[in-house]
């Protein structure tokens, strides 16, 4: 028998949710001060103001209306996060659909799902003469979605053990020390450390090729929230190919690299474990698979002559790789020259390269390197059992902070997400080909939204059927909190249908 | 004493982010040389 939820539970997630929602409302005020301040434009700055008041009221009216002491146990606290999430998306499209730069809500909702997920997909229409201050809030959402929306309520709004449930319902299950608000906290420096770095580089870059001092840092900032947390926007419609500049591509694969890393990884090497990065079972196996993408992506743009020369293979075949691997979604090419030009093998290359993804607890999506390792040292262990007498005892160890064994019961707990994603992958290119898209255009962009990637081939366009773009959003928004937080949601659902 | 302490995070970040950067280039290395290796090989 099911046990149906109490009315206790329903104000438990809802006065956690109100909360969520007033932090959410919070951050349009950056905007709003930026648009007035900074930009000198008051029109697109007072979207923002109506925008946080809407959001606002929201939060303090469902924080009133559900006050409650109880605290948040591990089932409600899933559906909390699986709900801000959905409720940001709602939210902050409201001053993007103010623009007018938006054909309709849900093209504006699809928006924030890609930019809160990390995801880099986009659908806005002239965005070559959107205003700074939309602009900015299309690439603060990276910044604040690839940190955590529930990282965000638990340095500012949320304090007791609430705050670890709702830290691990968001697919982190990593605390870079005891204390979850601390590990919040370090999150938000690391970030912020890496912020400041990362302007000033590519704010120095963008002036050296030509941007004036006040537009290079505009872009340096975009550039770098959406690099480092791995989203793929950009504040102009060609992305990264509006630079032209070699030195530009190279301070961007920097950051997404880093942005892909696992924070706990960070952690480690910022505090003098600097071996770590070397022994870590997802940077080897991150290299790994890097080098077999690469000669696979490599060899098919060789096989059709697609570059003429290595430098610009390396510029547009590897940097491409690397966007897809890190699940940014950066592109130094158009998005109709992956199926033109790249041919089936290149392609598949980056398919590869998007479904597998980044480190776990970072910005990135896809499996995670540290599943990818995991399974394949479950297979090297079941190959050696099959080798050696069924009455040797075998043990397979791998390093992730610590040296640890691998147990049949962590290694199930990685498949199941694994297959998670594989089905996500599947779903959105089931919908694709029904839709009449060909079959690896459709595994493609399916990969690229379920992988939080942001790189593709030409479907993502306001003209694409609404079911299509409803899929991409539940992908999007599946895949960044790894499946978990979706089931919990949808089991309560179910309880509350079919319990007793 | 504290700004003892300050200098020595100042110095372990500032080295920690100076390994990841030799991670990364470890990783451009990689395209770089297999970008000439098969444009070469061909």
């Amino acid at each position: 028998m099911i046990p149906k939820p109490q009315l206790n539970d329903f104000k438990n997630i809802g006065y956690y949710l109100g909360k969520i929602i007033i932090g959410i409302g919070l951050t349009m005020f950056l905007p709003f001060i930026a648009g007035f301040l900074l930009f000198n434009e008051p029109n697109p700055a007072l979207d923002f103001l109506i925008s946080a008041n809407i959001t606002i009221f929201i939060g303090l009216f469902l924080s009133w209306l559900c006050k409650t002491d109880k605290e948040l146990q591990a089932g409600p606290a899933m559906v909390v996060i699986a709900l801000s999430w959905l409720a940001a998306m709602a939210l902050s499209a409201i001053p993007l659909l103010l623009s007018a730069h938006y054909k309709s809500f849900l093209d504006a909702c699809f928006e924030t799902m890609s930019g809160f997920t990390t995801t880099g997909l986009t659908l806005v229409q002239d965005l070559d003469h959107l205003s700074r201050t939309h602009n900015l809030w299309r690439h603060l959402g990276p910044f604040l979605g690839g940190q955590g929306i529930a990282i965000i309520a638990i340095s500012f709004l949320v304090g007791g053990s609430g705050s670890l449930k709702l830290y691990l319902g968001e697919g982190r299950d990593e605390k870079l020390v005891p204390n979850v608000m601390h590990t919040a906290r370090f999150i938000w420096a690391i970030s912020l450390v890496y912020l400041i770095f990362g302007t000033l580089v590519l704010g120095w870059v963008g002036m050296s090729i030509g941007l004036k001092p006040k537009s290079a840092f505009f872009h340096a900032v975009c550039i770098f929230m959406a690099g480092f947390d791995t989203a793929g926007f950009s504040p102009q419609s060609p992305n990264i190919l509006y630079y032209h500049s070699l030195a530009y591509e190279i301070v961007t694969i920097f950051f997404m690299v880093i942005g892909s890393f696992n924070f706990n990884l960070h952690y480690q090497v910022w505090t003098g474990n600097f071996k770590e990065l070397w022994k870590n079972i997802e940077t080897r196996t991150l290299l790994f698979v890097i080098m077999i993408v690469t000669l696979l992506t490599m060899v098919g743009l060789n096989k059709l002559g697609v570059y003429s020369d290595g430098m610009i293979m390396f510029r547009k075949g590897f940097f491409q790789l690397v966007s897809g691997q890190t699940t940014t979604g950066y592109m130094t090419i158009y998005a109709q020259q992956f199926v033109n030009e790249w041919g089936d093998l290149a392609l598949t290359g980056i398919i590869l390269s998007m479904a597998l993804g980044g480190c776990a607890c970072s910005t990135a999506g896809g499996i995670k390197m540290l599943r990818v390792g995991i399974i394949f040292k479950a297979l090297r262990q079941d190959m050696k059992s099959a080798m050696f007498s069924p009455d040797a005892i075998l043990v397979q160890k791998f390093h992730h902070i610590r040296t640890m064994f691998i147990e049949d019961k962590q290694v199930r707990a990685v498949l199941m997400i694994t297959l998670g994603y594989l089905f996500l992958y599947g779903l959105g290119t089931f919908v694709g080909v029904a839709l009449g898209y060909p079959l690896l255009n459709a595994l493609f962009e399916s990969t690229s939204a379920a992988a939080n990637v942001g790189l593709s081939c030409g479907i993502t366009d306001t003209s694409m059927p609404a079911i299509l773009k409803v899929t991409y959003i539940i992908e999007m928004w599946a895949g960044r909190l790894e499946l978990m937080s979706v089931f919990a949601l949808i089991g309560f659902i179910v309880a509350f249908v079919k319990g007793k | 004493m504290d700004v003892m302490k300050k200098n020595a995070v100042f110095y372990t970040v500032t080295l920690g982010i100076f390994w990841e950067v030799v991670y990364v280039m470890v990783i451009i290395g990689v395209g770089l040389l297999f970008a000439f290796a098969i444009k070469y090989i061909r």
